[in-house]
């Protein structure tokens, strides 16, 4: 460790460390579109350039190593007239056009530009014209007028994804980002260059003008599209009178599982979150109310002879309160997954399509196969936590428990549960690592959460938190739950 | 649409090339120039044919090619005047020149940087071959013998 | 006035040809090579006070150490990409006599303990490429070049076109071109080292550096050495063009006069008088009469004049030059030549080209001359590499000296 004088502070860090890294960490502003902790330095827009005491020039702090003693200015009068003169570079073909532009609310560029205090252009000359409107496939969108350039999203697909679509075409002040004749962008993690353009150049086509994010309430998430957990912000709707609907999922960072980015399919599977049932509850096919049907469960798990099948993407909670109706009542738990060779690859898709199936097996429930359906021969009342392969061999009672439409609408009963971008829980992913994802407090939710109706059940009233506790030490390496909500932790395989 | 083929001279130079350079890449220039002294512009097809070649991604050639004036991505169908711009040239009257060549219709006409004839300046290059100490009446003459162009 | 060292055999008739020159002492210092150790060729080198002749003029012993002391496979580049507007010299040694260069290039790997050397040379040398490529062949069936050499080194010899881009004679663009890329200058290293071919180490000299080292090893170091005023040892291929009789390229001593150089060699100006010289290529500062007339052709002289000695590529402008005209002329080059990748310098050339036009279009106004001084400013010592830079060397010149012609543009509101 050593110390370095930033603005005259103090600052304890790593020897070594790239400097815009340390200010970025130390939430000191630095100005900066090319560098990306995920893509590293590439030097090219010089926003970042900081005083070092000694430096006869101005030092970009994206090519600056720490050593001891270091000293460096980020506020003096002649470096923030560098950074804004800088900038007014970058706006120098820039159309303005913020009021319509989507990224307006998250981009850099406008950020510093009040930040400076830039309102008066001094450019009398005319603004270089480029293509304002380019759909470069995958969903996305390109303005190539509003592009300062850092290159970012080249280096995602040369350097992360390896498909190198897109490029830099021609030379100086004609440079422009496009894709090849022939090539689409097209890689399953595409969509990332929206969020790693720092400017409002690359949009999303599915996002465009729908919503403008000052409207919209960012929740910390997990996505649920394979068992890799990669960590997400769901933007829902906060706007008062109107009901929630979720916009968008954007990677949040965890260097433990996902790092900085997601797949476009986990990505897109936001829409899964605005298709969940309507709030009801359904008893022998006619809506009936959650009392009711809560009483009839309770009787038919005395009287009959049950089996139960959760899907595997439920949270470690619900989860374990299965397992204790379970032990309540003597049922067997069963759970099925999909494996989609197709789908997983090296980098974040993992081939298991279900986000919780580690706990599954941890809790010791057993597999779908051959002595399930023999074992559904004896039985009279099937129990379904959402799980898609529900089947159904012959006219048996069964109680749902769903956060989508059932395949058995007509002969089932049904409750209807909170899907999980507006509940919370845990979840261990393919490399055994649990994480939380949380629940929007802005947001209203008008559906039970799962973990009511399971406390309805067993008379008991478990929170997350407690349920977890009680089985922190059998399952989950005492890992504390409060431990978990701050940040991911690893179980091991 | 029909394929490409290198010649055998040229794959026999790519396998001497790739001897010399210290990794595949390099040989893009080289590539470059191949398919272009051969068709007389980059082609489409040629490019992804340099691109099984060098195992690169058809996209990095053409990244490279725009990045260099002298690459083409269409053929000049005419005559191809390159007349430099720069300095030395322009204090000794390229202007004339310009306004000369601009009258002609029989050539495409580019405007280039420096070509590094400033000592015999004004000049230009017609179809790379340069042609220095110009005034109008010898570039007259030399546009005016198509043959030896 | 004239020396003639590096360009002795330059009047021989057919003197790039292998066989004419091996009558003429050509590669007399490669039938020696066994004579002499790396290590003393490295040592004459250094003692000689021999400095780069591709603009920065950085002392070339130095640079050899650095990749003397580098480990790993070692390459030889020679810059030949020549693109500065007032340079052309190095294309008077490929075409009249490249024996000489393959002379250097050969001791010089020698020394150095590379078995790999290439010539980047600009894509428009079309015929100086033919002629390099002759010379080239030559000398692999005489065997200088080869894996069987007469002189018991074996050294592969490879020439590499460009394809129009200044920026790749910057040395770490150059390197980026020839690996297959664009040509993008790369961050500076933080500490002295030398320049990395695919991760190995690599030296990048000039042509005209490269083919003095024949007559360095065959003179001794102090014959090089006191040739000019020191620190400016030696001599070099000046070259004058613009307005003047005689344009061209005259080998001199370092420390002759400008204003005789002008007018001796260069025939004298073309028209009255002169009114500025452009001392080194474009990219060196503009100079008016005044200081003309006492300036000697060294590195400190020129330095002193706030201007730099460059390419040693004069561009002489007579009395009627417009100089905002002239000013047009070289930021129109920068703006067609920056690389892109850096923003004070894609964007700043662009704004001051187009600046320029609204002077010379009667739009101007004196906000505009800010413009030009806040974009010299944002461009000196902010980018990537050396090319913006001196785009404000060149802005400060012509402001300094002509900035009344400026203001003369300017339109007047009635
Ligand atoms: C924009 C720019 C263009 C340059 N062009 C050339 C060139 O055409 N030829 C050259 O030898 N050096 C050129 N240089 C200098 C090279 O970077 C490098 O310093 C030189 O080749 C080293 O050789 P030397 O030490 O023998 O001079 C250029 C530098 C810059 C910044
Ligand atoms: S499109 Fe965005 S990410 Fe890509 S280079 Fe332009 S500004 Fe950077
Ligand atoms: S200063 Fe200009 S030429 Fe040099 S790297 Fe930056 S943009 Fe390219
Ligand atoms: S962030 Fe440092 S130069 Fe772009
Ligand atoms: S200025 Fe025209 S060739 Fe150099």
């Amino acid at each position: 460790m050593v110390t370095i004088y930033v603005n005259n502070k103090p600052i304890i860090c790593k020897d070594k460390e790239l400097l815009i890294k340390v200010l970025k960490e130390n939430d000191i502003f630095i100005p900066h579109f090319c560098y990306h902790e995920s893509l590293g330095a590439d030097g090219n827009c010089r926003m970042c350039l900081v005083e070092i005491e000694g430096s006869k020039r101005p030092q970009i702090a994206c090519d600056t190593f720490v050593y001891d003693g270091l000293r460096v200015h980020t506020k003096s009068e002649s470096i923030l007239e560098t950074n804004k003169d800088i900038l007014e570079l970058e706006l120098l073909s820039h159309p303005v056009d913020c009021p319509t532009c989507d990224q307006a609310g998250e981009c850099s560029l406008q950020n510093y530009y009040m930040e400076y205090g830039l309102y008066d252009s001094r450019v009398s000359v005319a603004k270089n014209k480029k293509d304002k409107a380019l759909d470069l496939g995958s969903n996305i969108m390109l303005d190539q007028e509003r592009c300062v350039l850092c290159m970012r999203c080249v280096r995602f697909c040369s350097d992360i994804t390896k498909t190198d679509e897109l490029v830099v075409m021609g030379r100086g002040n004609d440079s422009y980002i496009t894709t090849t004749p022939f090539m689409r962008l097209s890689n399953p993690y595409a969509m990332n260059v929206i969020d790693l353009c720092p400017v409002g150049a690359l949009t999303s086509k599915d996002f465009r003008f729908k919503q403008r994010v000052w409207f919209l309430d960012s929740t910390q998430s997990i996505c649920h599209a394979c068992s890799k957990n990669c960590s997400i912000f769901i933007d829902h709707n906060a706007q008062k009178n109107q009901n929630d609907h979720v916009h968008r999922f954007r990677p949040r960072v965890n260097t433990m599982v996902n790092g900085h980015f997601i797949c476009d399919e986990g990505r897109l599977s936001y829409k899964k979150a605005n298709e969940t049932r309507k709030n009801d509850f359904i008893m022998k096919s006619r809506i009936s109310t959650y009392e009711s049907i809560l009483k009839h469960t309770k009787k038919l798990l005395q009287s009959e002879n049950a089996i139960a099948l959760v899907s595997a993407s439920l949270s470690v909670e619900q989860m374990l309160l299965v397992k204790e109706l379970s032990e309540m009542y003597l049922f067997d738990v069963y759970y099925d997954y999909k494996e989609d060779e197709k789908f997983g690859d090296d980098f974040l898709k993992s081939s298991i399509k279900e986000s919780n199936l580690y706990t599954a097996k941890l809790l010791d429930f057993k597999l779908v196969d051959k002595p399930y359906e023999e074992s559904l021969i004896s039985k009279s009342l099937i129990l379904n936590f959402n799980s898609e392969f529900i089947s159904k061999p012959r006219p048996i009672e069964m109680i749902e428990f769903l956060t989508h439409e059932g395949k058995f609408e007509r002969s089932s009963s049904i409750f209807t549960y909170e899907y999980f971008h507006n509940d919370m829980g845990l979840l261990i992913n393919s490399d055994g690592v649990i994480s939380s994802y949380k629940k929007s407090s802005k947001v209203k939710s008008e559906k039970f959460t799962l973990l009511k109706i399971l406390n309805d059940l067993l008379d008991e009233s478990y929170t997350n938190e407690s349920i977890y506790e009680k089985y922190k030490e059998l399952f989950f390496k005492n890992i504390p739950y409060s431990k978990i909500m701050k940040q991911s932790q690893r179980l091991g395989l | 649409m029909s394929g490409y083929t290198f010649s055998a001279e040229n794959l026999k130079e790519i396998d001497k090339l790739l001897k010399r350079y210290p990794s595949k890449e390099a040989l893009t220039l080289p590539i470059l120039w191949m398919v272009q002294n051969d068709l007389g512009y980059l082609s489409n097809i040629a490019l992804r044919e340099a691109s099984k070649i060098l195992d690169m991604p058809t996209s990095h050639f053409y990244s490279v090619a725009s990045f260099y004036t002298m690459f083409k991505f269409k053929k000049s169908e005419k005559v191809f005047v390159e007349l430099c711009k720069s300095l030395s040239c322009e204090l000794n009257n390229s202007d004339e020149l310009y306004e000369y060549l601009k009258t002609r219709d029989d050539i495409e006409l580019v405007r280039v940087e420096c070509l590094g004839s400033c000592g015999s300046s004004p000049m230009c290059a017609i179809n790379g071959k340069y042609h220095e100490n110009l005034n109008i009446k010898k570039l007259d003459t030399i546009l005016g013998d198509k043959d030896a162009l | 006035m004239l020396f003639k060292n590096v360009s002795a055999r330059f009047e021989i008739e057919n003197s790039n040809s292998i066989d004419v020159i091996l009558e003429h002492n050509g590669y007399e210092m490669v039938k020696k090579l066994q004579e002499f150790t790396p290590e003393q060729i490295i040592q004459e080198v250094e003692k000689s006070g021999l400095r780069g002749k591709g603009g920065g003029g950085a002392l070339a012993g130095a640079k050899w150490r650095l990749l003397e002391k580098a480990k790993g496979k070692k390459y030889i580049v020679i810059n030949a990409d020549e693109s500065e507007p007032g340079t052309f010299k190095d294309r008077s040694i490929i075409e009249k006599d490249p024996h000489l260069l393959i002379e250097g290039i050969i001791l010089t790997a020698y020394a150095l303990n590379s078995n790999d050397a290439f010539i980047y040379i600009r894509g428009e040398y079309q015929e100086q490429a033919k002629i390099l490529q002759k010379a080239i062949d030559e000398a692999y069936e005489k065997g200088f070049l080869g894996d069987e050499t007469i002189h018991k080194y074996n050294i592969h010899l490879t020439l590499h076109r460009g394809a129009g881009a200044y920026i790749c004679g910057e040395k770490s663009a150059l390197l980026e071109s020839l690996e297959g890329k664009r040509g993008h200058p790369r961050l500076k290293p933080h500490t002295p080292s030398p320049e990395y071919f695919f991760n190995n180490p690599t030296l990048v000299n000039n042509v005209e550096t490269i083919a003095t080292i024949p007559s360095i090893i065959k003179n001794g170091s102090s014959f090089y050495k006191n040739l000019g005023v020191e620190p400016s040892c030696g001599s070099m291929l000046f070259g004058v063009s613009g307005h003047v009789n005689k344009p061209g390229i005259y080998e001199c001593e370092f420390g002759v006069s400008m204003l005789d150089y002008i007018n001796t060699l260069g025939g004298g100006v073309k028209g009255e008088s002169i009114k500025a010289v452009i001392t080194g290529g474009v990219s060196t500062g503009v100079i008016p009469f005044e200081i003309v007339k006492d300036i000697k052709l060294t590195y400190e002289d020129l330095r002193k004049a706030g201007s730099s000695l460059g390419t040693g590529g004069m561009i002489v402008m007579n009395e009627s030059t417009c100089m905002v005209k002239a000013l047009k002329n070289i930021l129109s080059f920068y703006h067609d030549e920056s690389c892109g990748q850096c923003t004070p310098c894609r964007e700043g050339t662009f704004w001051v080209d187009a600046t320029l036009d609204k002077f010379l279009d009667g739009s101007a106004t004196l906000e505009d001359i800010e413009i030009l001084k806040s974009n010299s400013k944002i461009m000196n010592g902010k980018t990537v590499c050396v090319f913006a830079p001196s785009v404000s060397t060149v802005i400060d010149s012509f402001l300094k000296y002509f900035q009344d012609e400026f203001i003369a543009k300017i339109k007047v509101d009635v």
